[in-house]
């Protein structure tokens, strides 16, 4: 908990322990400050990003999550930060060596200093980042087995009905 | 001198030995691994896409799906993030529910991990009898939810249906008699030669690189870590349980399975004591009759199962709880009736990027040995 005392404007949120959220502008630097064991002994627990389509345009539209975990201290800290581009934190937490490729994969988000960024989950040859908001759910392409080709093919997507979406207003308001 | 040259070679994806769709490009330097790529994602299914498209509670069946082998402690994380999100209180007998059943998915999940570890080291026989018991475990599952695997059971603020007494019974039977069965699997394992030879010294990850490549569950505490997110951050009623964690001395195969044998006699240990705080606390839970004998009560009912229930934007919660393969992760964030963003943070998918390093200047027939320890289920890994 030094951190908060030490930097208390980095911190907006704090939710109830052993979790400390905190946005950042400098995740870098914060998450150096965690992983050296300066102020915690942190390891990368988890990393994703949250894509928000809807900022104005001169804004980063990607959030990217971090969270560290202090075995020590019995905390998780969660770092987030609106980037549009990040540095690679895999030289001292090798677990981030495919939680950044995921990242990349998913939201098209650059990740500098990465020695091995390749595709990871989604098919050989796929285009396109999933996991942000304007992909489609039903994707672009289908594939198929070719009885011609003896292989699958891949052809643009066919949907012989629209893509029903069922938004009910819900008359329970929180 | 001529140069040496490597040989590449493909390990699966339709290799039995590869628990799945793994594909594995191996370098090989005679039959010494020099390098291991795995390529994972055959069984991408974009859960974390999907969830996005649903609301709260018809999210929750996709969660079994991620590790088709331990349903019951997926759905529980997901159910716990919805109830932190909307500060839903559990009640105390539900929650013993909810640990017997979370333990007997840890027996489930273990039962798989060793046995087929052994199959995949070569012997079968611990194999037959495992699955005998799990086919025991999918019962249970059956008879309180309806489904032998997928049984989306534990739901937000509680669980789908309460067990009945024969049922709680018929458990606590199992429960005596199944410490005899692990001691058989053990007499076949634990001092035979081949097995040994197998797994002693083999995959060995030191403290410092498990807890660098970010290894939890089985897999850290092989390597001599006592964490275990059920005593280091309680949940449930695990704090007023005893039980004991194991954890292993050298961080090879042998001692994660030594971990996960012990794993199974605290599972049952706990099922016992939770069978025992459940007991007579087991009646209907307030509300619950009501809502099939009072219309209104039945409508609201109705309401909150179709259109859901909308939890204000923006915000955000991560909850973990130890999974049987390791610590999994639920980042919700959320937007009204649907989940804005649900981050699943799976254990073998963490585990799975460090084969490199654990198989690297090891035999191509200890890759299959470590495999087999990092306990891997691509439901969970490809998402």
């Amino acid at each position: 908990m030094e951190l908060v005392r030490l930097y208390p404007a980095w911190f907006t949120t704090q939710l109830v322990t052993p979790q400390v959220w905190c946005y950042t502008l400098v995740p870098t630097l914060l998450l150096r400050a965690l992983s050296r064991g300066i102020l915690h002994n942190g390891y990368l627990f988890d990393l994703f990003g949250v894509h928000y389509p809807g900022r104005s345009a001169h804004l980063a539209t990607t959030q990217v999550n971090w969270v560290v975990l202090s075995y020590t201290r019995n905390t998780k800290w969660w770092i987030s930060s609106f980037v549009t581009c990040i540095n690679s934190v895999t030289s001292w937490w090798p677990s981030a060596l495919w939680l950044e490729r995921e990242l990349w994969e998913m939201f098209g988000l650059r990740v500098e200093g990465h020695p091995d960024l390749r595709r990871l989950l989604t098919d050989y040859g796929f285009v396109g980042y999933p996991l942000r908001k304007d992909f489609p759910v039903t994707g672009y392409v289908e594939l198929k087995y070719s009885e011609k080709n003896k292989r699958v093919t891949s052809s643009p997507l066919k949907l012989a009905q629209e893509f029903r979406v069922f938004d009910f207003v819900s008359p329970w308001q929180s | 001198m001529a140069k040496l040259k490597t040989f590449t070679m493909n390990f699966g994806p339709q290799h039995p030995a590869a628990h799945g769709v793994l594909r594995l490009v191996l370098e090989l330097d005679g039959e010494v691994v020099v390098r291991a790529d795995p390529h994972v994602g055959l069984l991408h299914r974009g859960t974390e896409k999907l969830l996005e498209q649903k609301n709260y509670l018809q999210g929750l069946p996709y969660l079994d799906r991620l590790d088709y082998v331990s349903m019951m402690a997926y759905e529980h994380v997901y159910s716990v993030a919805l109830e932190n999100l909307l500060t839903l209180p559990v009640i105390k007998p539900v929650q013993a529910v909810r640990v017997i059943f979370l333990e007997l998915t840890r027996l489930l999940n273990h039962l798989m991990a060793v046995t087929t570890h052994a199959l995949d080291v070569g012997a079968l026989t611990p194999f037959l009898w495992a699955f005998e018991e799990r086919e025991k475990l999918m019962e249970f599952y059956e008879r309180v939810s309806g489904a032998r695997m997928h049984a989306a059971y534990i739901r937000p603020g509680g669980v789908a249906t309460l067990p009945d007494k024969v049922l709680l019974r018929d458990i606590e039977v199992f429960v005596e008699n199944f410490p005899a069965r692990i001691n058989e699997i053990e007499e076949m394992l634990t001092n035979n030669r081949i097995w040994r030879q197998r797994l002693v010294d083999v995959g060995v990850v030191s403290l410092a690189s498990a807890r660098d490549w970010g290894f939890s569950g089985p897999m850290l505490r092989g390597s001599s870590w006592a964490w275990d997110l059920r005593v280091s951050q309680p949940y449930e009623c695990y704090q007023s349980l005893d039980f004991g964690v194991p954890v292993g001395q050298q961080g090879d195969c042998f001692d994660r399975y030594l971990v996960r044998t012990e794993e199974m006699r605290q599972s049952c240990y706990l099922i016992k004591q939770s069978l025992s705080l459940v007991g007579s606390n087991l009646g209907e839970s307030p509300g619950w009759s009501n809502n099939h004998t009072q219309m209104e009560n039945l409508i609201q009912h109705f309401k909150f199962y179709t259109a859901g229930y909308e939890i204000t934007p923006g915000h955000t919660v991560y909850t973990s709880a130890e999974a049987p393969k390791g610590e999994f992760g639920v980042g919700l964030i959320s937007a009204g009736a649907k989940p804005y963003r649900c981050r699943l943070r799976a254990p073998g998918f963490i585990h799975l990027a460090a084969l490199d390093v654990m198989t690297v200047d090891h035999m191509i027939a200890d890759v299959v040995t470590v495999i087999g320890t990092q306990d891997i289920v691509f439901g969970e890994i490809d998402r």
